[in-house]
This record gives structure tokens, sequence and C-alpha cells, in this order.
């Protein structure tokens, strides 16, 4: 048997011969370059809008990642902004006078492609306007089929400065059900706008599981009529897709790519600096505990005993709940409550061996001061021993967090990967099927722990000459 | 020598005086243990004694309500009412004993815990409408025995077979794939599981049922049964699945430590069968540290899991310890903790006792 390696760039080298120790450096130098992108792909003003619902508006509601489509065959709808610049290049207006009345008309025409084999999950148009005087608004849908829907007809009275128009509406959903009455001559018991407007002419045309999808360009026309030629509009229309980006999105419409990303150097900071943090303080006081002896020892001892009796997760529960603090207060605390635990009685039991050993008397008998022996000769022998022991220990502060964050006990304003998971619980995604909100996180955590693990137990292999052995 | 001889030679060997001693030492420091996880736990439930001002201006609300719907107290004049007022919120203030400071509260509060009186809570009521925190405990206590102590004994059943079966054949595949399994398994936490099995096994397989405990109120006691039984299946399999790889690595890495021991090698060497080796030399020497960890293990099983029981919709004292934070009721979260606290330590002090019993080191100790 060869002695164990010292430093840190011997342990690694050993690492990198076992497989597991391959395995968990492969994904921790996947987890750095997640780290070195983020920054690039969302800077930190983005994520400062993670919990505004008003920045994520442009994306749907709880959409599946569109590498989904590989897996169904089926071409999925992604979500088709027309935007008020869109709208403006076809914008004609005309003013009529006539004596002292006044008469502006304005009209604006926009078309998509719609060839994708699902609905879309919902639609909303916005629009922002002038109106001095009154306005009235019609907005039409001009199917590839050439029916035309009247989707609004509506007199706006004079201050109105914006409206909003979504497939949720009653009256959105009421003009749907029209439609198919006056396709089919039946009223449908379900009434789905973004279904029955983009369905082929048929009696299930309102059935989401039956209906076929019309395909081919769409046209959305707004004609607007006015008194006075200061008054304008402008329009935006959004057909909401079932698919979004790599990761999908969650209730709330925010791209799960952002939140999971940011997540990502938040977890690692978190549970590193909480591992290091612990596992160094509990081994300078093993350190101190087993070479000094007598009451010093005593004390850190009972202390020790004291602190690992004291149950530490229902406190930290109760803290975060009454006290609603931030992630790194957190850590603070959570460094506080274990500056003594298991490490601080094996390190001891280690330094007992080593405190006897010869090269420790020699620097004991030619004067060195007790300090210098601790720092010098000991600590660098118990060292690798802590590297394993931060490894390992990594995993649990990962998921201390997540099952903080997953009780909506979390960061206030980072996501974080179980602050993402948490609300997928609750919001009862596993009941509605977006597994990608819970597996993908969950995926994220695991794969982080699981990386630390085997790492550790690589390390652990490495220095721990009893393990070598077996 | 027969078996009284030799408890005979041992009992002389211990140091009667010196094994007391330990023992008191040891009792006196974890009663100290005690007291102080319970007293830190009062003042974090209290807010630090805020949850009192917080009941004070609740007495104060409640009295003016009250007056103010009593059509004698009305007619009175305006300093009559007043004075009224504030006697009646002081009398109540004093019954319920929030006019002392909060520190001297406190120290009531420690002899209450300690005592076991635990007290009424606040908010939380149990099945039956009793306000007692010792019914409430008692009610919700059950089911996280019935799921974590059954799962823990269970797991670290499979665990432990697992183990040994690991260690008769180390280095094999079996070995190989199970310690990385165990790895794995025992880095991950029970909660976590429990959210990825229920998505698979029960929303989209629909295996089992999506948590809770019953499925529908019950009149007949089998069906009863059966049901808490079909609620119990998927979170028992979770929290043995997360648990048993961490028994199979702790014990084949012991049963192999002992099997390298010249005493194994001896009863080798005079030829032995492989299994009276397994069982009567390597087991025995196994069996103190894997017994110690289920003594621990099935203790703080006793308290639940509070974010599993959460995840699977569990009523037991996990789930009522969340409950209790929720709605800041501090008795109930004091109750929970001084219980724990209590059942821990006891557990460490019986094995101490044992140990000390069984160990010479520990046995001669300041003797």
């Amino acid at each position: 048997m060869s002695a164990p390696p010292v430093g840190a760039k011997a342990i690694l080298k050993e690492v990198l011969r076992t497989k597991s120790g391959i395995i968990a450096i492969a994904i921790l130098a996947f987890l750095v370059c997640v780290v070195v992108i983020v920054p690039l792909y969302a800077p930190y003003d983005v994520v400062k809008k993670w919990n505004d619902p008003r920045a994520w508006l442009d994306n749907p509601r709880c959409a599946a990642p569109e590498w989904v489509e590989l897996m169904v065959g089926k071409k999925l709808p992604r979500t088709i902004k027309i935007s008020m610049e869109d709208f403006r290049a076809t914008k004609y207006s005309t003013v009529l006078s006539h004596g002292n009345l006044t008469i502006k008309l304005i009209r604006m025409m926009a078309y998509f492609d719609y060839d994708y084999d699902d609905f879309p999950s919902e639609f909303g148009i916005m629009a922002n306007m002038t109106c001095l005087k009154g306005m009235k608004v019609d907005i039409k849908l001009i199917r590839p089929d050439g029916d035309e829907i009247l989707l609004l007809s509506k007199v706006f009275s004079s201050g109105e400065s914006s409206f909003m128009l979504s497939s949720g509406d009653s009256e959105v959903k009421l003009i749907a059900s029209n439609y198919v009455a006056e396709v089919t001559g039946i009223s449908p018991s379900l009434r789905l706008p973004q279904v029955i407007l983009f369905a082929e002419k048929s009696e299930d045309m309102w059935n989401p599981s039956k209906a076929k999808v019309l395909k081919g360009r769409y046209k959305i026309v707004l004609e607007a009529t006015s008194f006075t030629p200061e008054d304008d509009i402008d329009l935006e229309v959004i057909i909401y897709g079932k698919v979004f980006g790599v990761f999908g999105t969650d209730s709330l419409r925010r791209d799960l790519l952002v939140g999971l990303l940011w997540g990502a150097p938040v977890a690692l900071a978190f549970a590193l600096t909480a591992a290091t943090a612990v596992t160094l303080i509990q081994t300078f006081l093993g350190i101190v505990s087993g070479y000094f002896g007598g009451k010093v020892d005593e004390i850190i001892q009972r202390f020790t005993d004291l602190m690992m009796i004291i149950p530490v997760l229902p406190i930290l529960i109760l803290i975060s709940f009454l006290y609603r603090i931030g992630i790194w207060l957190l850590l603070v605390i959570i460094v506080g409550f274990s500056i003594v635990g298991s490490t601080t009685k094996v390190v001891r039991s280690m330094v007992l061996q080593i405190k006897e050993e010869q090269y420790i008397l020699a620097a004991v008998s030619y004067g060195a001061s007790s300090w210098r022996i601790i720092f010098r000769h000991i600590f660098p022998r118990v060292l690798p021993y802590t590297f394993s022991l931060i490894a390992l220990a990594v995993p649990s502060y990962i998921f201390l967090e997540a099952a903080l964050s997953f009780l909506g006990l979390g960061d206030p304003v980072l996501p974080t990967w179980g602050k993402i998971l948490g609300e997928a619980h609750a919001e009862g995604a596993a009941y509605y099927g977006y597994w990608w909100w819970i597996l993908i996180p969950a995926g994220f955590i695991a794969l982080t722990a699981i990386a630390f693990a085997l790492l550790g137990y690589a390390i652990d292999k490495i220095v721990n000459p009893r393990l070598r052995e077996i | 020598m027969n078996k009284a001889g030799k408890q005979r030679r041992l009992m002389r060997k211990i140091n009667i005086p010196g094994y007391l001693r330990f023992l008191a030492k040891r009792a006196i420091f974890l009663l100290l243990t005690l007291m102080i996880a319970t007293y830190l736990t009062i003042i974090i439930a209290n807010f630090g004694g805020y949850i009192d001002e917080i009941l004070k201006s609740q007495i104060e609300w409640e009295v003016s309500w009250e007056l103010s719907r009593d059509p004698a107290f009305r007619k009175l004049p305006e300093e009559e009412q007043e004075r009224i007022r504030l006697r009646m919120i002081e009398d109540r203030i004093k019954a319920r004993g929030l006019d002392k400071p909060f520190i001297l509260r406190s120290i009531i509060y420690l002899r209450d815990a300690l005592t076991l009186s635990l007290g009424r809570a606040m908010y939380l009521r149990s099945a039956g409408g009793s306000s007692r925190v010792a019914d409430i405990i008692l009610e919700r206590l059950p089911w996280s025995v019935l799921l974590f102590t059954t799962g823990t004994i269970l797991s670290a059943l499979v665990g432990i077979y697992v183990g040994l079966y690991m260690a008769k054949r180390a280095l094999g595949v079996f070995d190989r794939s199970m310690m990385v399994t165990a790895i794995l398994t025992s880095s991950i936490p029970a909660w976590f599981f429990g959210i990825i099995f229920l998505l698979v096994f029960s929303i989209q397989l629909g295996i089992f049922p999506p948590g809770g405990l019953v499925s529908r109120p019950h009149t007949e006691l089998f069906a009863y049964i059966i049901d808490v039984l079909y609620h119990l299946a998927l979170p028992l399999i979770t929290w043995v699945f997360a648990s048993f790889g961490g028994w199979a690595y702790v014990t084949r890495n012991i049963v192999i430590q002992i099997m390298r021991e010249d005493f194994v090698m001896a009863a080798r060497a005079k030829g032995l069968p492989e299994r009276r080796i397994l069982y009567k030399y390597v087991l025995r020497p196994a069996a103190p540290p894997i017994v110690t960890m289920l003594a621990l293990a099935i203790i703080a099983s006793w308290t639940g899991a509070i974010i599993t029981e959460t995840v699977f919709s569990w009523p037991g004292l996990g789930t009522l310890y969340w409950e209790a934070i929720g709605v800041m009721d501090a008795p109930v979260i004091i109750g929970l903790t001084v219980i724990y606290a209590y059942l821990y330590v006891i557990t460490i002090f019986i094995l101490d006792l044992v140990y000390a019993l069984l160990d010479p080191r520990v046995r001669t100790l300041g003797g």
C-alpha cells in the first residue's frame, strides 16, 4: 500500500484515474460551463425581472420545451407575435371632412402563416390608442378558408388609452361558440376560441382532441373610425404556442431556461461555501480539541455533543419562516449551527494519533509553537481527508436549500432550482402533466448532488487508506 | 466454563462506583443538553417575545369588540367606558400570564416543557376538537410511526442483507454496481424521490394514489385499513428506496473490515464453514454499531420527515410541525421539539448504559 497522496494536484490526478472520478469531473465541468454561459445568455437585469409577471407576457403559459416535437413527431406551435411595428407598416389612414364634421378612418392588416399540427394555447390582442372624441374599432380575423370572424366591434369613449382582448374573455368565447353554431348548427359544449377559430370546419371543430388544425395564412384586420385627425391606434397580437425554448415555461410564462441557468451558480455558490466553511471550521476545532486536550478538549467535545442533539432542520425551517431571510443570511445561520459536528469528532480522533508521531515530537523539541505545529504540520495531514468531506457535504446543502425553497421559504428574489421545483409542486404541475417543470429542475439538482457524491467517494477512496485496501 | 460463571467474572471486573459516576456524568450532561435545545426552541418559536405582543393586541381587539356589542356599556359615560375597557384588557392579560416579562415567562415555558405539561395549542385542534398539545401530537404520532418506523426497519433489513451479500463477493459486479447505487441514492433525500415517484407512478401510470391517508371516508374498518395501506405503499417504497443504500454501504464496510481481523482468519484456518464464520464471528462484532445506527434512525423517524410528509400529504408529525409553523402555533412547535429531544436523549442514554456495560474501555473509566 502506498502512502495517501497529499496536495490538491496529486489528489486530482488520482481522482481522474477512477471511473466515478471521471464522471464527477465531467458533470462538474458541464456545470462550470453553465455558470460561465449564464451572464451571456441572461444577464443579471433579466433575472431581476424573474418575479415581475409583466416581464414575461410574450411567452406562452406552461409550454413544453421545443424538443418535445421530436418525441411526439408533430410540429407543435411556436408563439407568433405580430408587433405594433408590423401593424404600423400596413397602417393606412384618411381624414375626411365635411363642414365641421371630421372623420378619420384607420385601417391596418397583418397576416401570419399557421402550419403547425396543434392548436395555439391562447391568443391575446392589445391595443394602445389616442382617443379624444370616441372611436369605433372593429377587429376581424380572416381564416384561410375565407371566413371572416368579427372579434371585436366596440365604440370606445373619449379618454380611453388601451384595451386587451384574450381567448379567455367571455365575449371572445361567445363569438367562437356563435361561429360554431353558424357553421354546424349546434352549440358546442366546450368554448375554446383558440381551438375553434383555428379548426377546420366540421362537427367536432370545438373539440380539441378531435378537431383538425386549419393550416394556412390568417389575416387580422383592424378598422377604426374616429372624429378627430389626432386620434390613433396601435395593435399587437400574440398567438401563444405550446412549446417554448429549451426548457419550457412555468405558469407565470417565465422562461425556465433563465431560472435554471441562474440556479446553477446560486446552488453551487451556496452549497460549496456552506460545505467548505462548515467542514473547515469543524476540522479546525477538531484539531484544536485533539491537540490541546484537557479542558479545551472537554469543552469542545461537550459542545459538539450538544449541537449534534439539537434538531437543526426544524429550527432552520422555523427561522426562515418567521424571519423570511434571504439565501445568504441562511448560509450564515447554517454555518453558525454547524461550527461543531461529526467532523470535529473524526478529526479529533485522527489528531490524537497524529500528535504522537515522531515528526510532531521533533517539531515540539526544536521549540515550534503550538499554532505553528497545528497549521504547518497537522493541518496539511488532515486536509486531504477534508476534501472528501467537503465534496460529500455539498449534496446535503444543495438539498437543504432545495428543501427550504420547496416549502416556499427560499430566497425571495433569486430563482433557485428548489424554488422552481417547489412552485411546480404548489401549482400541481405533476397533476396537469407539466413534467418538464418538475423533471428538469429535479434533474439539475440530482446531477449536481450526484457529481459531488461521486467526487467525494473518489477522493475518499484515495485519501482513506482503509478504503484503499478494500 | 458455564454461563453463570462467566457472568460473575464479568460483574467482578466492572468498577461499580466508576460506572455509576460515568452514568451520572452522562445523565447530567444529557439533561443540560435537553434544556438548552428546548430553551433555544422556545426563544425562536416565540419570535423572541413577539408572539406575546400579537397575543396582547389580539386580547385588546377582542375586548373592544365584545364591549362595543354591549348596549348597557354604550350607555355609560366615555371615561367610565375607557376605564372598564382597560381593566378588562389588563385582567385578561394577567389571566393568560402575559403581564410578566418574556424572559421570566420563557423560564416558566421551559419548566412546563421539561415536565411535559405541554399546555394548549393557540390555533391547531385535534380531529376530536381538543386543543391540548399532547392530544394533537398523540393523534398524529401513530401515522408517522406507521410510515417511517416501518420504513426505517424495512430499509435497514434490506440494506443489511444487501450489504452482507456485497461483502461476501467484494469487488464483484454486484458489489460495484450496488456501491454506485448506494452512493447515488443515499446522497439524494427521500422527499426528492417522492416528487419524482409521485409524478411517474401516481400521476402518469396511476398505480398509486397521489398522497393523503385515505381516498374517502370509510365506515367499515377493513376497507379503511386496506385504503390506508394502499396510500402507505408509495411513501413507504420511496423511504426504503432512498435509505437502503446507506445501510448496505455501511454494513458492507463494517463486515469487510471485520473479515480481515485475525480471529476471522483463525476461524477460517480452523476450517469452519463460511456460513458459520459469517454469523458467529463476523456479525457479532458488527452488530453494536449497526444497532446503534438503527436505534438512532428509528428515534429520528418518529418525528417523521417534515418535507417527505408534506410531499405525500401524509398526516403525521412532520406535517403537523409544518402546519404549526404556518400559523405560528408556538406551543405545538415547542411540544414537538421537546418530545423529539426527550426521545433522542433517552435513547442516547440507554445506548451509553449498554455500551458502558459491554465495552471494557468504558467500563473501567474513571475507576
